[in-house]
């Protein structure tokens, strides 16, 4: 998803949507619908959801319009993070609404989470190889590296990986700009690679972004 | 589900836009009703339709760009491309200023001076900035300020309404000096403008904020 730097017009475009201009909105859609779509097919894995899912984004994001405001310094990506969230949470919903509906009708082996099943970038712990004791030794020296992060580091690293939340989110939450978010995220990604080795750190954010709660 | 959200948002939007003309039209027509009473109860300027071809088709331009690309612009009726925007302002400004001053406006940028009248407060002055009050007043009641959520919105309702003011002051008045049609007509004008606009803006910042 690399709109922001494809298509720079995304806040003008957003902008004069939001003014009512119907060509404007065209243009929008044209150009945020393929990497959206794309997302929720990743998080969905079936291409008739991830279609649904789309229009449900782009209905859901215009009733919300209003509440749409440009923070930070890139306002194409701001247009782009806001589309994605709505993408994103509306994805979750219904996977976890699938497996509510799995446990209902109590189908032996049909309990897991599809939120943990979420393709991801990384490899998966099976193929890492992590035992469950290996896990818990990773998990403790995440804890202690964590614990020695500065604060304000340790706060953007649990809300996000912890949290799961997005940077315009995190953004959001502390009231601080985006940049520095990203900022903070990066020096605290960097300590803890240090104190972990890059190896370790891999896996131990991998744990941290999945089911291995630190 | 097999929702069509691109003709759903298409025909809201659309409907946004049909709701703003509905909303809007009779402060539109209520303004052409004072402006015109104005002229019927003043009276038109008797050569009118005797002046040179070019001033007269500047002052049918300032009509236009102020009863139509102005108003649907602010009120967001119509979403021209940036550079049809600059192009619509400095043709605002050249039309306004052929529309005041005709063949004197050529002798004036080339170091002519401005022979006739200074600057003074007279009738046209007054009539002008007084005409743009009521206009003002009109577009404030009518949210016509706010209508959109870009604060420059406002300077185009408030443009508009400075020229509308001031073609009614060019269509009543037949003064043939210069120096009056610079500083009483355009200079009321732009004095209109610098006031309407702060006014827009802060009527914009307040009605939005509601």
């Amino acid at each position: 998803m690399s709109v922001a730097q494809s298509q720079p017009g995304l806040a003008v475009l957003m902008d004069r949507y939001l003014d009512g201009d119907q060509r404007a909105f065209g243009q929008l859609h044209a150009a945020l619908s393929p990497p959206i779509r794309g997302l929720l097919g990743k998080l969905v894995r079936d291409n008739a959801t991830a279609e649904d899912l789309l229009q449900a984004t782009l209905l859901k994001a215009h009733l919300a319009r209003d509440g749409f405001v440009v923070r930070g310094p890139h306002p194409d990506a701001a247009v782009q993070a806001w589309y994605t969230t709505i993408a994103r949470n509306l994805a979750l919903d219904h996977l976890r609404a699938q497996i509510r509906e799995r446990k209902r009708r109590a189908e032996p082996g049909e309990d897991r989470d599809p939120v943990e099943e979420i393709a991801t970038d990384l490899p998966s712990i099976e193929e890492w190889q992590v035992d469950r004791d290996t896990a818990a030794e990773i998990t403790r020296r995440v804890h202690e590296a964590l614990a020695q992060l500065p604060a304000a580091q340790r706060e953007v690293v649990e809300l996000h990986k912890l949290a799961g939340l997005s940077m315009a989110e995190i953004s959001e939450r502390l009231q601080i700009r985006e940049g520095a978010v990203r900022v903070r995220a990066h020096r605290a990604y960097k300590a803890l690679a240090r104190a972990l080795g890059p190896g370790m750190s891999l896996v131990a954010m991998h744990l941290l972004g999945t089911g291995g709660r630190a | 589900m097999s929702l069509d959200a691109l003709g759903l948002i298409v025909a809201d939007l659309r409907a946004g836009r049909q709701a703003r003309v509905r909303y809007f039209m009779p402060a539109l027509v209520l303004a052409l009703l004072l402006v015109g009473g104005f002229l019927v109860l003043e009276g038109l300027r008797p050569d009118l339709w005797r002046q040179p071809l070019g001033q007269l088709g500047a002052q049918l331009a300032v009509w236009l760009l102020c009863l139509v690309a102005m108003p649907a612009v602010g009120l967001g009726l119509w979403f021209p491309a940036r550079s049809l925007r600059i192009v619509l302002v400095i043709a605002a400004i050249a039309a306004a200023a052929v529309a005041a001053l005709g063949q004197d406006l050529w002798a004036i940028l080339t170091g002519g001076g401005v022979p006739g009248q200074g600057p003074r407060l007279d009738y046209c002055l007054g009539a002008t900035v007084g005409a743009g009050f009521v206009l003002l007043a009109l577009g404030v009641l009518s949210g016509a300020f706010a209508a959109r959520r870009r604060a420059s919105s406002a300077l185009w309702v408030s443009g508009g309404m400075s020229l509308m003011a001031f073609v009614v002051s060019v269509w009543h008045c037949p003064s043939a000096d210069p120096g009056h049609n610079l500083y009483s007509h355009l200079g009321a004008a732009l004095l209109l403008m610098l006031l309407a606009s702060g006014a827009g803006l802060i009527a914009h910042h307040r009605q939005r904020q509601r």
